[in-house]
């Protein structure tokens, strides 16, 4: 099995780590952990774009450290663009079976609305989530 | 940890079904299925209550009885591919009338579910690039985690 988890730096992503962390899997599941950089808020500065791909790769690391305390396998990948297109259209590309992320990122308004990343995986994703 | 099926009887329900048996769980997961079945196909969710006032009583006695059967077989369908698979399955609860989005809201609250999972689509999804209305609905009110399982 191969588990896509979405994240970003909000308290829901890090419960999403927790919970598949604690979770039982199939023998053999590989876990990958991503994150996107919404290019489009950084167009015109590419320093700040580089800043913000390193922090994200640091996030994704901590993410997978946090994983692997508990799990075998767990990679990680820094994606460019949009999170609710790049996100499902890597699950495609990479043959996730699963994607797992949290109801709310940081933009949220309340608990009524889903977040408008989720809502976006779960109207492009071809696999389960 | 407690998790709340909701299933009816579409492929798309059995598909969702038969991943969720599949998939390891952790010791002492129980399941509840709830087989939601709408009395009548129509864009908009309907309330026994509302027919009663267009449908003559002897249709609407037959509309139930057939949602009826239905929703015993989705829930039995449901209930064979978790068990086959060696999950414990505590109850079932049929419940055709009314909107399969309360319903199911609802039924999870008031259990309380860990996780509500159900398939993408139900039995009258017409688009299948599009997620269904139930499966959406459920995922953007619930207050527990949902699994949509993608046929």
């Amino acid at each position: 099995m191969k588990v896509l988890i979405a994240i970003d730096s909000s308290p829901a992503s890090q419960r999403v780590l927790e919970e598949v962390a604690a979770r039982p899997w199939p023998p053999n599941t590989l876990f990958c952990i991503v994150t996107a950089v919404e290019v489009g808020r950084f167009a015109e500065l590419p320093a700040l774009i580089e800043d913000a791909k390193r922090e994200s790769e640091q996030m994704v690391k901590a993410g997978a450290a946090l994983l692997l305390r508990a799990k075998d396998t767990a990679t990680t990948q820094v994606l460019m663009g949009s999170p609710r297109r790049v996100v499902s259209a890597y699950a495609q590309e990479c043959g996730a079976n699963l994607i797992v992320a949290g109801s709310h990122g940081h933009g949220a308004i309340g608990r009524f609305f889903l977040g408008s990343v989720a809502q976006g995986i779960l109207r492009t994703a071809y696999c389960s989530r | 940890m407690k998790i709340l099926v909701a299933t009816d009887g579409s492929e798309y329900s059995l598909a969702a079904a038969r991943s969720l048996a599949e998939r390891p769980w952790p010791v002492g997961t129980v399941f509840k299925i709830l087989s939601v079945e709408e009395l009548v196909p129509m864009p908009i969710p309907v309330e026994v209550s509302s027919l009663a006032a267009i449908y003559p009583a002897s249709l609407l006695e037959e509309l139930m009885t057939t949602a009826r059967a239905r929703a015993v077989e989705a829930a039995e369908g449901t209930r064979k591919i978790l068990v086959l698979a060696g999950q414990t399955v505590l109850e079932q609860e049929q419940n055709p009338a009314g909107d399969p989005r309360r319903i199911i809201l609802d039924t999870a609250e008031t259990w309380p579910a860990d996780i509500i999972a159900l398939g993408s689509h139900g039995r009258h999804g017409l688009d299948r690039i599009l997620m269904g209305s139930v499966a959406e609905s459920v995922a953007v009110h619930a207050h527990c985690s949902v699994v949509v399982v993608r046929k």
